[in-house]
């Protein structure tokens, strides 16, 4: 109670600091006035008496200060006057501001950034009326502890029994291709649901009408609703879509309804038709893969529900044998949370939280950067700070009104930061969607939440603690007492070992991480000309992927797929310009599947991929050695393969080839090895780049008596078929979509051109070249702090030397002999990992000793940044040498 | 004899400013600060400005409660008065004070 007391009197002081002036003036006037009475009484005269009251008294401003102090909160009073001169005191000093705006504004926006990021993940706030009521119900084996999806017979039970729930409905995804009117043809990510979804989400159809439950009677007409996206892209945003047919892979559908943008339950779909399932008849295990959603009763919770699911999920279960009861639990979570299947117990989401602890290291290291320079700029100062604390100013007072100059220094760098973010989280979507094919999940919208901008005011306020509080303290310390007691003249701050510690790491973790750019930056160069640089024109080739068969599909039913797959085949090879044709299971240059190969014991990672017939004269690679494979060895379990030139140069050390047995341990390097394979060819590399390696090394196995689960076919046009500068047989394929048989899919259709991921890549660099010239700012801003602040305080020393005939190569040996030591300390300790680093990524990328490399790359940087800091010397360096001896020597 | 000037430890004021206020009854800042003048052995020259924290302290602690009155010579003054929290938390500070400065007194009995 008495802490509270304390509390409200301070704070209704500082609220109404007028009054309480007030009635301590008033009171010091009265104590003044009995003191002068009573000298008065002892014979002085009025004005004797008035003066030797006010001696006996002593200071009133002090006095005053130090009730001010007392009655209310030390480091808030004053704070608005306090906020002005920081606005002020930046304005004064522009160059130290932009430099520290800007690293702060970096530092606070990728905070920011990833803030939100792992927020909309994993906590994202959806914008949908009653959100709280909204929950995804998951059945989980407890055994294997992941998600059972064939539980339609639980969702029978859900929508015939639970009473904590208003609503129940499950959903469950499907990519087909979608046939419209202009004669396109192109997958949508699409979802049978259940209509009550459109009535959980509470969101009006921008056309037409949602899903209704009549349409989910089995034999119901065939109705799809679609997303803004798609009727905007695929419809041309035609008005009178609604009541249009379309089709959908081999069936016709009608258009009932179109969804404002933003809409994609329950994920991130585009397509809604209903979901039509006969419960009743489903037994555990049977039915399609689905997720379930409810929306609680009003005067339900969570808890409620999931003991309502305990209790069904017995009774569903009670028919089974007793050893398979109690293996499964219904499990009801907050909706976006049920999605994430936590079977590490949340450990990776953990990790990922405390991935926000990186940004929070990096403003402090920004943080701190941007200190030394205020630093330096406080000593600039000391006449001020000084003549403040005779006047009676605390330090708490002092280091408060720093502190509030970094406040708006720091605030100001907040709203910038934001911008970024906001910028930052917009491209993450874009690169996302190109890269991925898919949209993000429809909660996250890539606005700034509420949570964000509270944490951002957190980092703003951390940054000012150390901006303007580590420099605040250092300058009104010990030392400033000192000046006070015995009126010392001259500075007497300087840079101690913490500020000098700062700098050295400054300068080593710039150029750590030009270096790390670097490396990242050749690692990602290299890959992408790994892809790039083919031996066939791209151009020319058209490509798709085959699915004969769903993917729950029995093993048995393996001959179907081969006979779809030669239905494919045949229809492409009707169009006259299909010059050749052929499949495989990883698409050069697009895709790399990667095996493990033992050579004489050695394990040895490699390309490896299955082809089908004419594979090798499709793409143009010449055999060199041996033979290609024969007719009756593709579609049969031969233990034959063709390797490339790079397989032999660097898997098989040059030797000759052809004959020689070698065994796959497959994927995992651990994994049991087969049978012994015979090589019984050798062709050209697939990869054009000159500076090719162990991973480039390709191993071809033909496809084996089952088809895999997809193929790539790819079709050769001949050039002289190009339409409007396209390859032609575009028509031809999408015909081929369109005829596929049910349960087949035929997508992702076209030139064998490389994805969109180029923009992210470039987005990439930007991003790195943005942050590394910040760094280097940072540096060159230190540096010059450093320098500055050296030679301001050695001027006499300089003027000394000068008049003693030292030459300027010898003064500033011997005056920057500390700094530059710094400098190249920091110089060091960057380069020796950074260039480990480089040696390391590009020996992973290349597979050879790449230290020598490394070593080249670090010199060049250390290089660099010496000659930032030269550059940056040089202002400082040359004020100092062009004053006069006489001049130099007058200086404090 | 020159007076000297004794440095109070912090604490120490608010002990001694109860103190007075107990035994002497309500008192204005300028009595309290001759009040201490007048009863140490060794002259307290507080410089009296220095009474003011001190006591908007314990008027926050709810240790003495504050009011305008008029001083004998028809001069306004503030007056402050100890409260029953201040007494209880005068005799605590007194037990403590007693403790250490008899265990302090003991030590340096010793050398």
């Amino acid at each position: 109670m008495p802490a509270f007391r304390r509390f409200f009197l301070r704070l209704r002081a500082l609220v109404r600091p007028d009054r309480a002036e007030h009635d301590l003036s008033r009171e010091i006037t009265a104590h003044l006035q009995l003191l002068e009475d009573d000298f008065a009484a002892r014979g002085m005269s009025r004005d004797d008496a008035r003066a030797a009251a006010r001696r006996a008294f002593g200071g009133v401003e002090q006095a005053k200060e130090a009730q001010r102090d007392a009655r209310g909160f030390r480091m808030l009073a004053g704070w608005p006057t306090d906020l002005k001169l920081g606005v002020r005191m930046l304005r004064r000093t522009p160059g130290l501001t932009v430099i520290g705006i800007i690293a702060l504004a970096v530092a606070i926006g990728g905070g920011a950034a990833y803030f939100e990021f792992y927020a909309d993940f994993f906590h994202p706030t959806l914008r949908v009326a009653e959100a709280n009521r909204l929950v995804g119900v998951q059945v989980l084996d407890l055994e294997e502890n992941e998600a059972d999806r064939r539980v339609a017979h639980v969702f029978g039970a859900m929508r015939d029994s639970l009473t904590r729930a208003d609503a129940v409905g499950a959903w469950h995804e499907f990519d087909q291709n979608l046939f419209t009117a202009d004669g396109r043809t192109d997958p949508v990510r699409g979802v049978a649901v259940s209509a009550s979804a459109f009535a959980i989400m509470q969101t009006p159809p921008l056309a037409g009408r949602t899903l209704q439950p009549a349409d989910e009677q089995p034999g119901a007409p065939a109705v799809a609703v679609l997303s803004h996206a798609v009727w905007t892209q695929r419809f041309n945003g035609d008005p009178s879509v609604v009541g249009s047919i379309a089709r959908l892979g081999n069936d016709p559908i009608e258009i009932v309804g179109v969804m404002p943008e933003g809409f994609a339950f329950p994920v991130n779909h585009e397509f809604w038709t209903p979901l039509q399932l006969d419960t009743a008849a489903m037994t555990p295990g049977a039915g399609p893969s689905l997720g379930m959603f409810a929306r609680l009763a009003d005067d339900a919770d969570v808890a409620d529900l999931q003991g309502e699911l305990d209790v069904l999920m017995a009774s569903v279960e009670a028919d089974l044998p007793p050893d398979l009861r109690g293996r499964r639990r219904a499990v009801a979570a907050p909706y976006v949370r049920s999605l994430w299947n936590d079977d590490d117990g949340g450990a990776e989401r953990l990790g990922l939280f405390m991935a926000n602890l990186f940004f929070v290291a990096l403003l402090g290291l920004c943080a701190a950067n941007v200190a030394t320079l205020v630093f330096g700029r406080t000593v600039t100062r000391e006449s001020e700070l000084t003549v403040r604390a005779s006047l009676g100013a605390s330090r708490g007072r002092l280091v408060a009104q720093l502190i509030a100059e970094a406040l708006v220094l720091a605030s100001v760098a907040a709203v910038i930061g934001l911008a970024i973010a906001a910028y930052v989280l917009g491209w993450v979507r874009i690169a996302w969607e190109r890269a991925q094919g898919v949209s993000l999940p429809f909660w996250w919208d890539g606005r700034l939440g509420i949570d964000t901008i509270l944490y951002t005011a957190a980092l703003v306020v951390f940054a000012a603690l150390i901006i303007g509080g580590i420099p605040a303290l250092k300058a009104t310390g010990p030392a400033l007492q000192a000046r006070l007691k015995f009126a010392a003249a001259g500075s007497t701050m300087r840079f101690g070992w913490v500020w000098t510690t700062i700098i050295v790491m400054q300068v080593a973790i710039t150029v750590m991480f030009l270096l790390g750019g670097i490396a990242f930056a050749w690692s990602i160069n290299r890959i992408e000309r790994q892809y790039r640089e083919v031996a066939f024109a791209r151009a020319d080739y058209r490509a798709a992927r085959f699915v004969p068969l769903p993917a729950d599909t029995e093993p048995q039913q393996g001959a179907l797929a081969w006979q779809r797959l030669s239905g494919v085949l045949q229809r492409l090879e009707a169009d006259s310009a299909a010059e050749a044709i052929t499949y495989t299971t990883h698409l050069p240059g697009i895709d790399q599947g990667q095996t493990w190969v033992d050579v004489d014991g050695r394990l040895l990672p490699v390309r490896g991929t299955q082809v089908g017939p004419d594979y090798f004269t499709t793409f143009g690679l010449p055999l060199r050695q041996g033979r290609a494979f024969s007719a009756s060895e593709t579609g049969a379990d031969r233990n034959v393969a063709i390797v490339d030139e790079a397989f032999v140069r660097y898997v098989l050390g040059g030797r000759a080839a052809v004959g020689q047995q070698i065994r796959l341990a497959g994927r995992d390097p651990d994994g049991e090895l087969g049978e012994p394979i015979e090589i019984i060819g050798v062709v050209g590399d697939m990869s054009t780049a000159p500076d090719r390696s162990l991973k480039d090394a390709t191993l071809y196995r033909p496809v084996g008596a089952a088809l895999p689960r997809a193929v790539d076919i790819v079709v050769r046009a001949n050039p002289a078929h190009r339409v409007s500068g396209l390859p032609a047989l575009g028509e031809t394929f999408r015909d081929v979509a369109g005829s596929v048989p049910e349960g087949a899919r035929f997508y992702d259709m076209g030139a064998m051109d490389a994805g969109g991921e180029g923009d992210v890549v470039e987005y990439v660099y930007t991003a790195m070249a943005v942050i590394g010239a910040v760094a280097v700012l940072l540096s060159t801003a230190g540096i010059y702090a450093l320098v500055s602040f050296t030679l301001a305080r050695r001027t006499r020393e300089i003027g000394l030397r000068a008049a003693l005939g030292a030459t300027p190569g010898r003064i500033v040996s011997g005056v920057l002999r500390r700094s530059l030591t710094q400098i190249g300390a920091g110089v060091l300790i960057g380069a020796v990992p950074g260039a480990i680093m480089v040696s390391e990524v590009a020996n992973f990328t290349t597979g050879r000793n790449e230290l020598p490399l490394g070593a080249m790359v670090a010199a060049g940087v250390a290089l660099f940044v010496l000659s930032v800091a030269a550059l940056s010397c040089a202002g400082p360096l040359k004020r100092a040498l062009s004053l006069q001896p006489t001049e130099a020597l007058r200086v404090e | 004899m020159a007076s000297e000037q004794v440095e109070l430890l912090q604490g120490t004021l608010d002990l001694i400013v109860l103190r007075a206020l107990s035994s002497m009854g309500p008192l204005h800042a300028y009595a309290l600060a001759t009040r201490l003048a007048q009863v140490s052995d060794h002259p307290l020259s507080i410089n009296q400005g220095t009474l003011y924290p001190a006591l908007v302290r314990l008027e926050h602690k709810g240790f003495i409660k504050a009011s305008w009155g008029r001083t004998e010579s028809n001069r306004e003054a503030k007056f402050y008065k100890i409260t029953r929290a201040g007494e209880a938390d005068l005799r605590r500070q007194a037990e403590k004070w007693h403790r250490l400065s008899g265990l302090v007194n003991k030590l340096l009995a010793e050398n």
